[in-house]
């Protein structure tokens, strides 16, 4: 079952002298449960695509359709509730609000989405002890460290129950031992929970642990792999 | 070199120092304003209060601004008038004689204070002569005696030019006396209150009526020249007629001395109140300055910049943006009180002011030593207000400032 | 609702410093403002006050051509029937018939044109509480014949009480007339322009003096304060015959209302210039606050936060600043203000003769009326929203995509 599917996608940046393609053309579907990585040189244009996919950014020309919904037609106002329900986003930094605790950032979304304070509490507890913070609720993200603050991240971004999870490069800022962690409790999620991750990657060793890895290189898809 | 680096620093943010620029050009642009006009219109009150009612010194018997009993007179006058008006210092000399009488008229009564004064020697102290709107100065010879009553006056009793009224009084002898004049003519100075209040008339005329001795009076009034120093010629005077109070115009009008004199510090008072709004403005925005620099500074310091060059980099920059945007504010202010110096602002809420002596023209006024004095306090306002933030960025170590994210 | 407040009251304190410095800009400004404001007003409040309560009554029910022409000539002839209709309207307290004139004064060398007030002596000391203000010897009676003279006007004639005042005027029709007039009593009036030339005596003697006997120039009519001077007017009128009419107290006191008003409007000016200043100073903070957290709304925004209700959440962090400010400035003014409403100033040397020649009590009294309070509030609070609107505009002008690189 597709949940993603790209059809012929391009982003040109209209920088003043010379426009910038981005994107040339990318066709890409995802399936429910996968767990991609998208790599590829710097500047080759992965953020621009997690964007696109994300409905951050509207693509100069090409489709996204994600269950049907073809999201770059949608109104701003639209797209940014169709972000919340559907999209879980971890950013390489700084994700988080400083003035909420790990427990109140998990809650945040839930809360925007409008869910009873009972389930929101409980699936709070649940979801930050699933990423091993359970004993850290009450801390705000400036005394946790890079890798416990993207593990909240991780947290807020399965909370809101989205199709699919979308990080940018979730480990450029962490050390190898809390990479490996941060990995770990995805590919956890994914196995037994079914969460489809798609996530962009320098760091071959994140590589490694994906089951599909696709390149792209220009702005073009130059090799799909699945294990 | 630090100098250059404060310069450049202040357009690195430039929305922010922009927003901050206004805001002190604004504020001074307000202070300088307000001072120039509250100075002008003091300076308005002060020139007439003095040329048209009190003169720069007065002469009187001891007591008799206390208790201005029409007994309490000065002998031998007309000498003491000529040997004071051959002074050099002396622009003219003038003597009174003053009671307060009852003004009775078809319209209405009213009691009114009545000045005896000689036309020619008056119209070299007062300038009545010179805000006589209709009729004459009492120059006119008839057999009739002439008074010169307030346009204010005229109003509130419906008086007719050359209509007679009889003024009542009580002479130095306790009788009552009533005497017939005829409006001459009506005057009207900047001052309502002074002018519904007082009436001109011939110091032979209001001396016979009080039944005075010849060659007496009860106030000489001297106008000196311009830029003489009053206390000194005061002093003079003083030490010459033992007998009599010599006193200057601040000491018999003191609102008149109060009032002009505090405008300056009033106005200064809110030139600082404006500043100290703008400290906390000021304060913020170097605060912000140097949390964003924290990196850099740390660098700075790092290679061996010293931190007294630090904290005289950080209170320059605030040194640079108070006076750029306080000198912009001064000058404005300045430029526009030079406009309405020559052309009156004419407010009609100030009318109200009118019977207190206060002219609704305001000709702006502000010497530029006040200007200048302003623009030194802007920039006390920058150095101060930069010493707390300039004091965090010092206490920065090198090391954790580079390391901040 | 309950989370943005919440959200925007944590944010506040992110950076407590930049938060504390710029309420406080507010607690300075509302305070200077309240201050500066309630000294005005307070002044104005004793020199009306002073007009009001102790000479001109709220309303006067006068002869058309009196206020153009105060002369006996425009006089009114007593009315009863007028009297107790206007006594019966709900808001009037009291009403009293005056008679007003000028004479001139005069004890043994000594004259001063004075200011002459006959008066029903009982009914007006309601109004104007004379029998409170006397000094030395004894209040009047209805029929007395003597006088109450000003203790300015007393120590300037060297008259005292038992001693005889002798007036002379011009009476009804133009009549001559003199009078001899027992002292009873020396009273002190807190205008200093009244203390030196006021003279009180029963309305029978003063209209025998007169001679305009049963004629009066002015009924003086007290309501409960000056909200209800309006509606009073209103039904007064309604019953007056043509040639009779009735003056506000602001309508008889033309120059010092204007005055008041050019000295209000000046306050204001200084005012807004401060709140001006202050604005900006907070509207710079207020940018570099949001400047800063730029990456911060992108990421909430992405995540599935509407830009509305970012710009809610900012609002109320904008608006909870003002408030903490104008509280402060408000907890701060309030006793200050109050104590020396309750213990106005007493002014000497320079001030207080300059204010006396102004027709003022040496005083800095003080207002406190709420409306200088609300109003600073509400600027505050004007300001403030001003501030967060030009940042909502700002915010919702933010892009993701560049938010998230910044
Ligand atoms: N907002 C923008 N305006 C103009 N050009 C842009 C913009 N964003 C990205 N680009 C350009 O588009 C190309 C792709 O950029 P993108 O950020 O997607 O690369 P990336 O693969 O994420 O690189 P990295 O691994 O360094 O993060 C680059 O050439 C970049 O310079
Ligand atoms: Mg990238």
């Amino acid at each position: 079952m597709n949940i993603l599917e790209t059809k012929n996608l391009h982003k040109i940046y209209d920088e003043k002298t010379v426009p910038v393609h981005a994107i040339n053309g990318i066709n890409l579907t995802i399936k429910k449960g996968e767990f991609t990585a998208i790599v590829g040189p710097s500047g080759s244009g992965k953020t621009t695509l997690l964007n696109m996919i994300g409905g951050l950014d509207k693509p100069t020309e090409g489709e996204i359709i994600i269950e049907g919904i073809k999201i770059h037609e949608l109104s701003p106002h639209k797209l940014t509730d169709f972000r919340l329900r559907n999209i879980g986003f971890v950013f390489q930094a700084y994700n988080l609000i400083p003035v909420l605790t790990a427990e109140e950032n998990v809650e945040f979304i839930m809360n925007l989405q409008g869910q009873h304070k009972a389930i929101r509490e409980k699936r709070t507890i649940e979801l930050l002890e699933a990423v091993g913070l359970g004993d850290r609720l009450h801390s705000r993200p400036g005394k946790l460290s890079g890798g416990q603050q993207q593990r909240v991240a991780v947290a807020r971004a399965i909370a809101s129950k989205p199709k699919f999870v979308l990080a940018d490069e979730p480990t450029a800022n962490l050390d190898s031992k809390s990479t490996e962690n941060l990995l770990d409790m995805m590919e956890k999620l994914n196995r037994e929970e079914e969460i489809t991750f798609i996530f962009s990657t320098h760091d071959a060793r994140v590589m490694k642990k994906a089951r599909r890895v696709i390149t792209v290189d220009d702005g073009i898809i130059v090799s799909d792999e699945t294990k | 070199m630090i100098w250059s680096i404060a310069w450049r620093n202040i357009w690195r943010n430039k929305l922010r120092s922009l927003i901050m620029l206004s805001a002190i050009a604004i504020g001074l642009f307000a202070g300088v304003f307000s001072t120039g006009f509250y100075k002008g219109m003091a300076d308005t009150r002060l020139k007439t209060g003095i040329k048209t009612e009190v003169s720069h010194i007065q002469i009187h018997l001891p007591g008799y601004t206390v208790n201005s009993e029409p007994g309490r007179y000065m002998e031998n006058t007309g000498s003491i008038v000529e040997k004071i008006s051959r002074l050099k210092e002396a622009e003219g000399a003038s003597r009174r004689i003053l009671a307060e009488c009852f003004f009775k008229t078809a319209h209405g009564t009213r009691g009114i204070r009545i000045i005896g004064i000689e036309p020619d020697r008056e119209s070299k102290v007062t300038d009545i002569f010179e805000r006589v709107k209709e009729g004459n100065y009492l120059d006119d010879d008839s057999r009739i005696p002439r008074i010169l009553v307030g346009d204010k006056l005229r109003e509130k009793l419906k008086l007719k030019l050359n209509s007679k009224v009889p003024v009542d009084i009580v002479d130095i002898n306790g009788n009552f006396s009533s005497r017939l004049y005829k409006i001459g003519g009506f005057y009207s100075t900047n001052n309502t209150g002074y002018d519904e209040m007082t009436a001109f008339v011939k110091y032979e005329e209001l001396r016979s009526q009080l039944d005075l001795p010849e060659d007496v009076a009860h106030e000489i009034a001297i106008y000196l020249k311009p830029d003489t120093d009053v206390e000194n010629v005061r002093q003079k005077l003083a030490g010459e007629f033992s007998g009599l109070e010599v006193k200057s115009w601040r000491e018999i009008n003191k609102d008149l001395a109060y009032l002009t004199e505090s405008m300056d510090q009033y106005m200064l008072i809110f030139v600082w109140i404006i500043l100290l709004a703008l400290c906390f403005g000021i304060i913020n925005t170097m605060l912000m300055v140097v949390l964003e620099r924290t990196k850099e500074l740390g660098m700075l310091m790092a290679i061996g910049m010293h931190k007294s060059r630090v904290f005289i980099m950080i209170i320059l920059e605030s040194v640079f943006l108070s006076l750029t945007g306080g000198l912009f504010g001064i000058a404005i202010g300045y430029g526009v009180i030079k406009i309405f110096e020559k052309r009156p602002i004419v407010l009609e809420m100030m009318r109200g002011f009118e019977q207190y002596g206060y002219s609704a023209e305001v000709y702006t006024s502000l010497p530029l030593y006040m200007a200048f004095n302003i623009a030194g306090l802007v920039v006390v306002l920058g150095v101060v207000s930069a010493i707390y933030p300039a004091l965090k960025a010092i206490r920065l170590s090198p090391v954790d400032a580079i390391r901040t994210e | 609702m309950n989370t943005y407040i919440k959200l925007a009251w944590r944010n506040l304190w992110r950076n407590k410093r930049r938060t504390i410095i710029t309420s406080s800009s507010i607690v300075f400004s509302v305070f200077f403002a309240c201050m500066m404001r309630s000294m005005q007003e307070g002044s104005y409040d004793s020199m009306i006050g002073n007009l009001v309560k102790f000479y001109s009554g709220y309303l006067q029910v006068q002869d058309t051509a009196y206020w153009e022409e105060k002369t006996l000539e425009n006089s009114l002839e007593y009315d009863s029937a007028l009297i107790a209709q206007i006594a019966g309207i709900e808001d009037v307290l009291l009403i009293t018939p005056r008679l007003e004139s000028f004479a001139l004064s005069a004890y043994k060398e000594n004259s001063k044109p004075v200011f002459v007030i006959g008066i029903e002596p009982e009914k007006e000391d309601r109004i104007i509480k004379l029998s409170q203000k006397i000094v030395k010897g004894n209040f009047i009676s209805a029929l007395d014949d003597g006088v109450l003279v000003a203790e300015g006007l007393a120590r300037f004639l060297k008259i005292d009480t038992g001693d005889t005042l002798v007036m002379i005027s011009q009476g009804y029709h133009g009549v001559s007339s003199a009078g001899k007039f027992a002292v009873r009593a020396v009273f002190k009036h807190p205008a200093p322009d009244f203390n030196n030339n006021m003279v009180f005596l029963s309305l029978a003697a003063a209209q025998n003096f007169y001679s305009a006997q049963g004629r009066y120039t002015s009924e003086v009519i007290m309501v409960e304060d000056h909200f209800d001077v309006k509606p009073a007017k209103k039904v007064i009128a309604g019953l007056l015959p043509p040639n009779k009419t009735v003056m506000t107290w602001n309508e008889m006191h033309p120059e010092l209302m204007s005055m008041v008003e050019g000295d209000r409007a000046g306050g204001f000016i200084m005012l807004w210039v401060l709140y001006g200043v202050i604005g900006f100073g907070i509207f710079g903070t207020v940018l570099m606050m949001v400047n800063e957290r730029r990456r911060e709304f992108g990421v909430i925004n992405a995540i599935g936060m509407q830009k509305v209700s970012i710009n809610l959440m900012l609002f109320f962090e904008i608006i909870l600043l003002a408030f903490l400010g104008a509280l402060g400035g408000l907890v701060l003014t309030t006793p200050a203000i109050w104590y020396f409403y309750l213990h106005p100033i007493p002014l000497t040397g320079d001030i207080a003769e300059a204010m006396a020649q102004y027709g003022m009590e040496p005083y800095m009294f003080f207002s406190i009326r709420p409306v200088i309070f609300i109003i600073q509030a509400a600027t505050i609070f004007g300001i403030s929203t001003g501030i967060a609107l030009i940042m909502m505009i700002s915010v919702a002008r933010l892009k993701i995509i560049k938010a998230l690189r910044s």
